[in-house]
């Protein structure tokens, strides 16, 4: 869709960085335009008008002037400052990692709904939920999913037969789930129990609600975490940066893979 | 974009490079600042060679309170004046001058050098947290003033100081957060209202 010269748009404000004196440059995806980056002038001035309605993990009505180079936000207007997640290191840093996710899950000016959804849907959800962690990982499949990038985890990804449990390994390069017969050019196939799938398929296929309901072991959270940062980091080419503060925080203590089983 | 510069003598496209690299100047603002200074007096050009080449050679870092010095400890951290009692935490050196032009403060500084943006790679670690526990372990600080900038990274890192620190420190205080002198109060987004609400006193 073209541009207006000046145009209007709902924005969850995802990244915010200082720009020149007292400027910023954001990221933001909008339901309608999908990720963008505006500069909003001025706005590091504690007399801003822009100020906290740009800061991010907010959504806002934000009207946009078109550049040449880079478009401008003139005015912004707060629809909801998730102020409850605010409050909470954890959550800022569910938010944080769940903002980084959807801009490297996305290129720019590729509108799309569900994602924007899933985010507006998820900064709610994080300050009402008692198992963020599910949450998290509820966000992380659909995000994958919405974005085209959800791994196979039905049939192996070579052979394209049924998985019979005990007989698959999991492998970012093949692009999910692997029988045994097929495994062995893929250097990064690792086990997968058949809980963890399980696990996956159903927080694909329930709603948000029932997803953070569910009973999962502490073991079995940490090997789906494992299993969707593999495949993150193989698929974007790099690592979710938000992820180590993100463990920092919860763990207080830096990222550690539990040792998968190599075939 | 750079390349057009080329057709400039090698020491002037040289010149405009490096003042690209600066933050906040773009290849136009890099041009003219370069120009200018090939019109500018040769001693005036020299004088400004070395102010550069001072503040890396004779410039470094306050073992005590992180901030950029001269000297080790810094002017602040020795004067027998301020009260060794309370350290005020800020992102930057330059909120130190700022809080300084208030007259209100009398306590020590610790600068972090930034704030924690996990989406920008900026983590605990790559700031000077660890040297703020190191100088809280004495016991002779009562109070710590979380002064990090009102936004999600600033208080992102006033959180995770607060959690490392509360062990050890009895008083944690964070600057109030409110509507700005000049503002209008239309303008305040929710959350600035929310805190100058929470934050409001007897009149």
């Amino acid at each position: 869709m073209p541009k207006l010269r000046i145009y209007t748009t709902e924005s969850i404000i995802l990244r915010s960085i200082p720009l020149g004196e007292a400027d910023r440059l954001l990221t933001l995806f909008s339901p309608n335009l999908g990720k963008l980056k505006v500069t909003a002038r001025g706005a590091r001035r504690i007399t801003s008008k822009l100020g906290g309605h740009i800061d991010p993990l907010t959504c806002s009505s934000l009207t946009i002037v078109n550049g040449k180079t880079i478009d401008t936000i003139t005015s912004a207007d707060t629809l909801d400052a998730f102020l409850p997640l605010k409050n909470s290191l954890n959550l800022i840093s569910e938010g944080l990692y769940l903002a980084e996710l959807v801009d490297s899950l996305n290129p720019l000016e590729a509108p799309n709904l569900a994602t924007y959804n899933l985010l507006l849907l998820g900064l709610k959800q994080f300050s009402n939920t008692s198992s963020p962690i599910l949450l998290r990982h509820y966000l992380e499949v659909h995000l994958l999913k919405s974005s085209g990038f959800l791994p196979e985890l039905n049939v192996c990804t070579e052979c394209r037969l049924n998985l019979t449990p005990g007989n698959h390994l999991f492998s970012p390069r093949s692009g999910g789930t692997l029988c045994l017969k097929c495994a062995g050019s893929y250097e990064d196939a690792t086990r997968i129990s058949i809980d963890a799938i399980k696990v996956i398929r159903y927080l694909l296929s329930t709603t948000i609600t029932l997803a953070t309901r569910l009973n999962v072991s502490e073991q079995l959270e940490l090997e789906i975490t494992n299993l969707i940062r593999r495949f993150l980091q193989h698929t974007l080419e790099k690592e979710i940066r938000s992820f180590t503060f993100l463990n920092l925080v919860y763990h207080k203590k830096p990222y550690k893979t539990t040792s998968s089983i190599r075939i | 974009m750079i390349d057009d510069f080329l057709p400039a003598a090698v020491p002037v496209a040289d010149l405009i490079r490096a003042f690209h690299k600066l933050p906040g100047i773009g290849s136009k603002s890099a041009q003219r600042l370069t120009y200018h200074l090939v019109r500018m007096p040769e001693e005036e050009a020299r004088s400004l060679a070395e102010a550069i080449l001072n503040v890396k050679e004779r410039i470094i870092f306050c073992s005590q309170c992180q901030n950029i010095s001269e000297i080790d400890p810094c002017p602040l951290c020795t004067d027998p004046s301020r009260d060794r009692n309370t350290i005020c935490v800020v992102e930057e050196p330059l909120d130190v001058l700022a809080l300084e032009r208030t007259h209100c403060y009398k306590g020590l500084y610790h600068v972090l050098h930034g704030a924690i943006s996990p989406i920008n790679g900026i983590g605990p670690e790559e700031l000077r947290i660890q040297e703020l526990l190191r100088r809280l372990k004495d016991g002779s600080v009562k109070e710590v003033v979380l002064a990090t900038n009102p936004n999600l990274e600033g208080e992102a890192t006033a959180m995770y100081i607060q959690r490392l620190v509360s062990p050890i420190i009895a008083t944690i205080t964070r600057l109030a957060r409110g509507l700005p002198v000049g503002g209008d109060l239309e303008y305040a987004d929710e959350i600035t209202l929310t805190r100058a609400f929470q934050g409001r006193q007897e009149f």
